[in-house]
């Protein structure tokens, strides 16, 4: 009954291209023209291309979601062609019909022996001006003949969702966080052991601590990517580290010696015995990339960027009479 | 009954030579070619008496007989959903061969079957042009060949019986037939298949 239906549908869609030989539906930048209809069915048997312009972020007490796989470089998307069903999803990037190609959404193969000269299928050109090719859509049953100079690519050698996910991810131009803490980093600037120690993202912005979104197209694949920030793991230099799920709060001398809110420290040992007599105070952003395309959807981890500065931790010391 | 000498050298040549074709080559893969020749008339009077001598008539009647040979195998492969397709190499080159190749896998895979056969209410030679300059670039001897069809008396059932045939689908149509031969080197009379076809908007013939 479904394979009717998808049949129904593609003849339906033929159909229209039957009404008028100049109609066309969407296909590939271009449309396409049913050429032949098929005497024992009434439904088309051959078609020719008319050319055209050729994640979550994780809830408390979790590491967040895990970075999934590479996702399928192959998929189907018949929603140009007014398809949905079945619905975009990934393909084998090989089958008994050729090799599968995004930017047709068929499985492409080289007409051969070509078509002898004259034929529609070489779409005005000459026998040695580019080539012929078979294009099969077993989701629908269509046969498309396509004419192109040069083989339509492989996406099965070509980028896989998620490295088309990377390419949106660079040009989000993702950053560390601007390390805000007080006590200020500085020779001037002295905190107590004992009292609280703030951290926060300062001058805070989509780059730094997002949600940002970005999408990035290659291959005939088109990526939509959001990150968002997971946390902040603030590494305090005296073998402690503190993870912070917001980007904490910026402190303001009213404060007095309140902890933090959110994102705070408190040093049990004074800075005076490290390098520079300071604690070196590192910022770790922990990113979770959702990615959506290719009719997949995937996540992926970043956990690289990070900022360093020093902060010097002195203990007080009271005189008694 | 004696042969003389000469027939039965000509007679054996021309079995080796179709022997050797049929073995060396499927129907899918041209052959490399010849000297080209290129006679070109349109359209072309057929007859059924002797083979002729002229070259474009001997296209002609082939190409003739290839395509009612070939509605004859789509028939025969039609009613049979176990029926091997290869039979289709043998009537059938290019995007005709996939195409219907792609239509019958799938009827065969849905477990549908013809019933009644398709009648050749009328067939016309439009052309003939026998260059054969590059085969394997798709320059070769084509006729083409306009088919009437009735297919008033075919039906496509499925496996419960039940007709899967839309109630829309003409009764009548013609078809324009390209029918090449990739062998025409060394299989002038018999290589010719069928290699593409294309709807032609006219008026129905009569009903056969």
């Amino acid at each position: 009954m479904r394979s009717l239906l998808i049949r129904l549908v593609a003849a339906a869609l033929l159909s229209l291209g039957l009404a008028a030989i100049t109609s066309t539906s969407s296909f590939a930048g271009g449309g396409t023209t049913c050429t032949q209809t098929n005497p024992y069915t009434g439904l088309c048997v051959t078609t020719v291309e008319v050319p055209g312009s050729p994640g979550t972020p994780g809830t408390p007490g979790d590491d967040g979601p895990p970075d999934t796989g590479s996702g399928a470089a192959c998929y189907w998307d018949g929603t140009a062609q007014g398809i949905s069903s079945p619905p975009p999803g990934p393909v084998p990037c090989q089958s008994v019909d050729g090799y599968w190609s995004n930017t047709y959404h068929c499985y492409i193969s080289a007409v051969s022996p070509p078509p002898p000269a004259g034929d529609p299928a070489w779409q005005g050109h000459q026998p040695g001006d580019g080539g012929v090719y078979n294009c099969s859509q077993p989701q629908t049953g269509m046969l498309i003949t396509i004419w192109a100079q040069d083989p339509p690519p492989n996406s099965g050698t070509g980028p896989t969702p998620r490295q088309v996910a990377q390419i949106a991810i660079k040009q989000m131009g993702l950053t560390a966080v601007e390390i805000g803490i007080a006590p200020k980093p500085g020779p001037n600037s002295i905190g107590l052991v004992g009292m609280p120690v703030w951290m926060w993202a300062a001058k805070p912005d989509e780059n730094s601590v997002g949600p940002i979104t970005a999408s990035a197209s290659a291959g005939g694949i088109t990526v939509t990517a959001t990150a968002k920030l997971l946390h902040v793991t603030w590494d305090m230099g005296d073998g402690e580290q503190v993870v912070c799920k917001t980007a904490g709060t910026p402190y303001k001398p009213e404060y007095g010696r309140k902890d933090s809110p959110d994102c705070g420290y408190t040093y049990k040992l004074s800075s005076v015995r490290e390098p520079g007599e300071a604690y070196t105070v590192t910022a770790t952003s922990s990113w979770v990339i959702t990615w959506a395309g290719a009719g997949q959807t995937g996540t992926i981890r970043l956990d690289g960027l990070n900022r360093s500065t020093q902060i010097r931790i002195g203990e007080a010391q009271v005189l008694v009479d | 009954m004696t042969i003389p000498p000469r027939t039965r050298a000509w007679a054996t040549g021309a079995l080796v030579l179709a022997a050797v074709a049929g073995c060396a080559n499927n129907g899918s893969d041209p052959e490399p070619s010849a000297s080209p020749t290129a006679v070109i008339s349109s359209p072309v009077q057929t007859s059924s008496s002797a083979p002729p001598s002229d070259p474009s008539v001997r296209a002609s009647t082939e190409a003739e007989a290839a395509a009612r040979k070939y509605y004859a195998v789509l028939d025969a492969l039609g009613s049979d959903p176990k029926s091997s397709l290869s039979k289709l190499n043998g009537v059938a080159t290019s995007t005709q061969l996939t195409a219907m190749r792609n239509v019958l896998r799938q009827q065969h895979q849905h477990e549908e079957r013809q019933v009644g056969s398709l009648v050749v209410a009328d067939l016309k030679i439009q052309s003939v042009n026998l260059d054969n300059s590059n085969p394997y670039a798709g320059k070769v001897p084509v006729v083409v060949v306009d088919v009437c069809w009735d297919v008033s008396k075919v039906d496509i059932v499925n496996a419960a019986g039940k007709s899967v045939i839309s109630p829309d689908r003409p009764d009548h149509g013609w078809t324009r037939l390209t029918v090449a031969n990739y062998r025409y080197t060394s299989n002038p009379d018999h290589g010719w298949r069928v290699a593409s076809g294309q709807d032609l908007k006219q008026a129905p013939c009569a009903a056969s």
